[in-house]
């Protein structure tokens, strides 16, 4: 089994970094830059969290590889999450953990916190944008 | 190196305290388990480890803080080229301590020491403190 997080958090500074990790390795990122001062806290974060059969990604291009042969899934879940959002999302140290319908032998969740009490809906439309941005952002990772 | 999200010392306490402290070795380990299977992977940063063990009270308690800490990968320890506190963390902590915000609050050294230990590695940090340093 491998574990695989796709993530796209955005920083205190304005700054969006997307990463992608096999087995807590991280393979791929991208960093959005935010203002000139950089503040690495965080506002918030949305995890995609896949736990699949067999072997992950082991190098960049392969994960770049996985990333476009299950793009359309990704950003489904991403929808899905969006869709299922509470009306508030309180400020707690736990993410809210939404499961997914994942395709056999796969475990998936979509995972999303955010620091300071959001408006649901706002948080849905970071989850939607991420979805709409997925390929753009995706050809963006690199190691 | 792990994903690139650090917890700050607030985020350990609050998994250490969520269902009453551990009472052993064994649950102290399984309390951080469960702590980074919810929040996804991450680590800490030196400066953290610290902070959180100096909190401990009694021997007992430093034994069980280090069972728990141990699960998690400090980053800055990992990075192979770059391990450990480095001095340019030293002078960018002394820029950040240096900058006087307008409410006058006290700036704290593991806050400052931390950001800029994060801005060095690229990662970010989860805190929930509102004396983090802010840009």
């Amino acid at each position: 089994m491998a574990k695989i997080e796709i993530y796209r958090q955005k920083r205190v500074d304005g700054g969006i970094r997307t990463g992608f990790s096999v087995d807590g390795a991280r393979l791929l990122q991208h960093l959005q830059a935010g203002s000139p001062e950089p503040d690495p806290a965080l506002e918030w974060f949305i995890d995609i969290r896949c736990t699949v059969r067999g072997k992950g990604p082991a190098s960049e291009s392969e994960a770049q590889t996985w990333l476009t042969e299950h793009s359309e899934f990704l950003r489904d879940a991403l929808r899905a999450a969006a869709d299922d959002i509470p009306v508030g999302i309180d400020a707690d140290l736990w993410p809210h953990i939404q499961e997914i319908n994942a395709p056999k032998g796969w475990k998936v969740v979509v995972a999303y916190s955010a620091i300071k009490r959001v408006d649901g809906r706002q948080m849905a439309s970071h989850l939607r944008a991420w979805a709409k941005q997925f390929n753009s952002v995706a050809r963006k990772l690199a190691a | 190196m792990a994903v690139g999200r650090v917890f700050d010392t607030n985020y350990l306490i609050g998994a250490w305290n969520r269902h009453g402290p551990p009472q052993s070795l064994t649950e102290a380990r399984e309390r951080a388990k469960q702590f980074l299977n919810t929040m996804g992977s991450g680590g800490i940063l030196s400066p953290i480890r610290l902070e959180f063990l100096s909190g401990a009270r009694t021997k007992q308690e430093l034994r069980l803080y280090d069972a728990f800490l141990d699960q998690f990968e400090v980053l800055d320890l990992a990075a192979k080229r770059q391990r450990g506190v480095r001095a340019e963390d030293w002078t960018e902590a002394e820029r950040l301590v240096r900058r006087v915000p307008p409410d006058g609050k006290p700036r704290h050294l593991a806050d400052c020491l931390i950001r800029a230990i994060a801005n060095r590695l690229g990662v970010e940090v989860l805190t929930n403190d509102a004396g983090f340093p802010r840009g």
